[in-house]
């Protein structure tokens, strides 16, 4: 118990420190787009409401979850499929490689002009981005299985498939969820994107419309909310791992 | 006509490896026939290929020439009703099963009735030791230990060949000489054919009825020498007894070539 106070307490140390210290300097040195933090805090009684999260957060989050999940099931199943099959992954490969290489920013005003503005779109970007790094990360870890493991496959007399399903895939668990994780930055930097550019919906079109009006308080609000979200879904992933693959995540030690 | 008597035929066995375009003879015209129920030990110095040698008889590694052949039948794949033990216990065991869904393992792609599984699991668990870890992860336990799991899992359809690469190189001495006497009992008592690949020309007296030495490069074997020392066989008796000694010598000097 008191271990745990403990490390709360050096844990809470350096935000506190920056949030006075930001307090104190915007008292001496006014910048209109530093507002000090008690202004934000008003701000953020002001802003936040039933409505408000109905109206900007809820959107954010089903694009954000629905995105996610679509890109992730199809990177992990394509990818496992590339693993296993070689020709298949000399074939799609480079496109893969291609596709993934294009940042978010740039691929969302071509799903725009395809797709229009919308829900649709929003979440098609989200999917886009998730799924080429899950992809790519599920092929390399697939494709590195021991040999140990290819030889009990055979020995065993499994087959392709299910010597996929059954021993390939569990042991890359550790390097897939490792990709998993770092999609997750991945999926909140395309939503916010996909919803300044021209949605007019979510989080992203929040603080878009705060800073054209110069709410930059508001502004602010939105900004940290976005890395709330970011900060508890790493935490979320943190457990998971832990949960799913000990043997992989005890053996690496508790760095996020 | 197929010899009932010869459990493997292994003839004029040939391999070697392309090496940016040089080729490296690793094997060359190894031939040796295995009866039913013998226990042989392979032997020779680390890098000799040995390796090479029980992986082409387990039908994972494609000979360049000759032929293995397991009851008359020409091995291309791993045959059926063969068990596989690899010097590296950690990294063949499954880390996300526990210790009894390990050893079930090999039931995935056969039908057994879920009562046998269960029984068959327990009986090898048992066997090896390890009844009371069924519900253990590997990773929880020492490294002795997972290799007897990797041993139960080998060991659970009850295969009539076990091939066992290096088994215990990994394990520290004591342990090492446990798992030998666990091996020689239950291959003993099941009547398994068993070929053994070691470097530890004691290993390979004390647990064989033959010993093939194979050494040079490209190796072939160069002794064969057979183990008639009473079964079963103890570690303080067997290893102290002039005929063991008496080959440990001999095949000391064949390995340094005389």
């Amino acid at each position: 118990m008191k271990k745990k106070v403990n490390s709360i307490f050096w844990t809470l140390l350096l935000p506190s420190f920056i949030l006075i210290f930001w307090e104190i300097v915007s008292g001496f040195k006014p910048n209109p787009f530093f507002p000090p933090p008690s202004r934000i805090a008003g701000a953020i009684q002001e802003v936040i409401s039933i409505e408000w999260i109905l109206s900007s957060v809820k959107p954010s989050f089903i694009v954000l979850f629905v995105g996610y999940f679509v890109g992730a099931i199809l990177g992990l199943v394509i990818g496992s499929l590339l693993g296993e099959f070689v020709k298949m992954r000399i074939v799609f490969l480079p496109i893969c490689n291609f596709i993934r290489s294009i940042p978010s920013v740039a691929k969302v005003p071509l799903i725009l002009s395809i797709m229009g503005l919308g829900l649709s779109t929003r979440i098609s970007t989200v999917v886009i981005a998730v799924l080429f790094p899950v992809l790519m990360s599920t092929v390399r870890a697939i494709a590195a299985t021991r040999n140990e493991l290819l030889d009990l496959n055979r020995t065993l007399k499994f087959g392709r498939i299910r010597g996929l399903v059954s021993i390939r895939v569990p042991a890359a668990i550790g390097e897939i969820l490792t990709g998993l994780h770092a999609s997750v930055q991945v999926a909140v930097l395309a939503m916010i994107v996909s919803e300044m550019l021209g949605s007019g919906v979510g989080i992203g079109a929040f603080i878009i419309q705060s800073q054209s009006t110069f709410r930059i308080a508001n502004m602010w609000v939105g900004v940290f909310i976005v890395g709330l979200i970011g900060l508890a879904l790493n935490y979320l992933f943190m457990k998971i791992e832990r949960k799913v693959a000990p043997w992989y995540f005890k053996s690496k030690g508790l760095i996020a | 006509m197929k010899d009932r008597s010869k459990h493997i035929e292994i003839l004029n066995l040939s391999k070697s490896f392309e090496n940016s375009g040089s080729e490296l003879k690793v094997l060359k015209n190894i031939s040796l026939d295995v009866s039913s129920g013998e226990f042989i030990a392979i032997c020779g110095r680390s890098g000799v290929g040995k390796s090479t040698l029980i992986r082409m008889i387990a039908g994972l590694v494609k000979p360049s020439s000759g032929t293995v052949a397991i009851d008359g039948d020409l091995v291309v794949n791993p045959p059926n009703s063969m068990g596989f033990v690899t010097q590296d216990y950690s990294r063949s065991l499954l880390p996300w099963f526990s210790v009894e869904k390990n050893v079930a393992l090999p039931f995935k792609a056969k039908n057994f009735s879920k009562l046998e599984k269960k029984r068959k699991v327990e009986e090898v668990l048992e066997a090896v030791g390890l009844a009371d870890f069924a519900k253990f992860y590997p990773w929880q336990l020492s490294g002795g230990m997972q290799q007897r799991v990797a041993i139960a899992r080998s060991l659970v359809l009850d295969p009539k060949l076990l091939l066992l690469d290096e088994p215990f190189a990994s394990v520290d001495a004591q342990i090492r000489l446990e798992l030998e006497d666990l091996i020689a009992n239950i291959v003993l008592q099941k009547k398994i054919t068993t070929i053994i690949v070691t470097h530890d020309i004691d290993e390979a007296i004390y647990l064989a009825d033959r010993v093939i030495l194979i050494s040079d490069s490209p190796a072939s074997v160069s002794k064969i020498i057979q183990v008639k020392l009473a079964r079963p066989r103890s570690q303080t008796e067997t290893r102290s007894d002039p005929k063991f000694v008496k080959m440990r010598t001999q095949l000391y000097a064949s390995l340094r070539g005389k």
